[in-house]
């Protein structure tokens, strides 16, 4: 925000000293960025789907449903040793078999003809590490951003993170709590600052992972 | 006169007991209401640490994965927010440890400028937090006087011309909203100096 000029002693002097320097800070004013919110959410899925107790649980095949916290307390379930066993193995043959590191190409829609770029997932303690390597895509302009997404076969979006590519030649790093075996197309769109947290629909990125 | 008092903020607390525990509990829902009911606040805390807006992102979403990790030990008989509170702030100093020792790694002549620790006490942070929370709870024509007369140091006057509003509306206004921000946050400077009395009727 501009600063004027100091403001005129006696439009403040009707509140004690301490209220009027409170009110100075920067942080009682600092708008938070229009992401933080589904961020916020997407670290928490992130961090849900690291907890590896919710895997175990029968009929959760999809990290996005049912609960965060308590998924770390199922270990308490009255869960035979035998059936514990058999899923143990199922979730190690899965993590083995299924979720290998993989890539795919974006390639660009209409509105991004000429971009593209080269996806490498990898599985970490933490979540799904989704790098994109993006070619020929302008850097976001001010007031807008770009956001990839995770799409399942019935179309549920999960938001893996946004950026502006402002700076040419880097890698985008973002990350993703769900599976991107389930959730197999990424696309990015063009955001605007401010437009809300659901996709805008202007997909400039797609692609599918093992099309 | 009673009539001119400013009607004090809201204070109908935003985290019902089934809320808190749902979120003691871990559910879903629960967790995104207080993502939602606090992400700015919280930034405001992780700012107020920081000084940076890219970082303080950052530890919000640490500071919300600490908490849903923390949830099953967080006494529902407590108030949630001291304890958020005290996490953002955590988290935040984290976040800035982690940010210095990047920096140590890739810079020789390294400074750290920008990436300096306010220092910020726990009591500076939970000021910060309530003062912003008050704000928020403005009726937003008065926290857009206040934004622009204390954050952007603006008069009276200049603030009439940028909203085009009389002067006389920009003096109500601020009125009413330092009432309410006196009333609501008196609890955090007991023993203050009191107001002038010189200025303390409503409409100037």
């Amino acid at each position: 925000m501009s600063h004027m000029n100091t403001p005129d002693p006696a439009d403040s002097e009707q509140i004690p000293r301490e209220l009027r320097r409170a009110l100075t800070n920067d942080a009682v004013w600092v708008d938070p960025p229009a992401e933080l919110h589904n961020n916020a959410l997407a670290a928490l899925q992130a961090a849900r789907a690291a907890s590896a107790p919710a895997s175990i649980m029968p009929n959760e095949s999809k990290p996005a449903v049912g609960t965060l916290a308590s998924n770390s307390r199922y270990v308490g379930w009255s869960v035979s040793a035998a059936a514990v066993l058999a899923v143990v193995g199922g979730l190690i043959w899965t993590l083995l078999v299924d979720v290998p590191d993989s890539s795919l190409a974006l390639t660009g829609t209409d509105l991004a003809s000429a971009a593209s770029a080269q996806v490498e997932i990898t599985e970490k303690a933490s979540g799904f590490e989704v790098v994109l390597d993006i070619d020929d895509l302008a850097s976001a302009e001010d007031g807008s951003y770009y956001q990839a997404w995770f799409k399942d076969a019935d179309g549920v979006l999960v938001t893996i993170g946004t950026f502006h590519a402002r700076e040419s030649g880097q890698d985008i790093v973002l990350w993703s709590g769900v599976d991107p075996a389930e959730y197999d197309v990424l696309t990015v769109t063009l955001q605007r600052v401010g437009g809300g947290a659901k996709s805008s629909g202007e997909v400039l990125l797609s692609g599918r992972l093992n099309p | 006169m009673p009539g001119d008092q400013p009607r004090p903020l809201d204070h109908t607390p935003s985290v019902s007991p089934t809320l808190l525990a749902d979120f003691v509990r871990g559910d879903d829902q629960a967790f995104e209401h207080v993502v939602r009911l606090f992400s700015g606040v919280m930034y405001a805390a992780a700012y107020a640490v920081l000084g940076r807006r890219e970082l303080a992102a950052e530890a919000v979403q640490q500071a919300f994965v600490a908490a849903w990790k923390a949830s099953d030990t967080f006494d529902s008989q407590r108030e949630l927010t001291p304890w958020l509170c005290t996490i953002t702030r955590r988290c935040a100093i984290d976040v800035w440890r982690t940010e210095r020792r990047h920096l140590d790694e890739q810079r020789d002549d390294y400074s750290l400028e920008g990436v300096t620790l306010t220092g910020a006490s726990f009591e500076e942070v939970w000021e910060a937090w309530q003062v912003r929370d008050a704000v928020d709870r403005l009726p937003p024509d008065e926290r857009e006087v206040m934004r622009l007369h204390h954050a952007g140091g603006y008069s009276h006057s200049q603030i009439a011309q940028v909203i085009g509003v009389p002067i006389g509306t920009v003096k109500s206004r601020t009125s009413r909203a330092h009432g309410r921000l006196r009333e609501s946050l008196a609890h955090l400077w007991v023993g203050a100096d009191e107001p002038s009395p010189r200025t303390g009727s409503g409409a100037q």
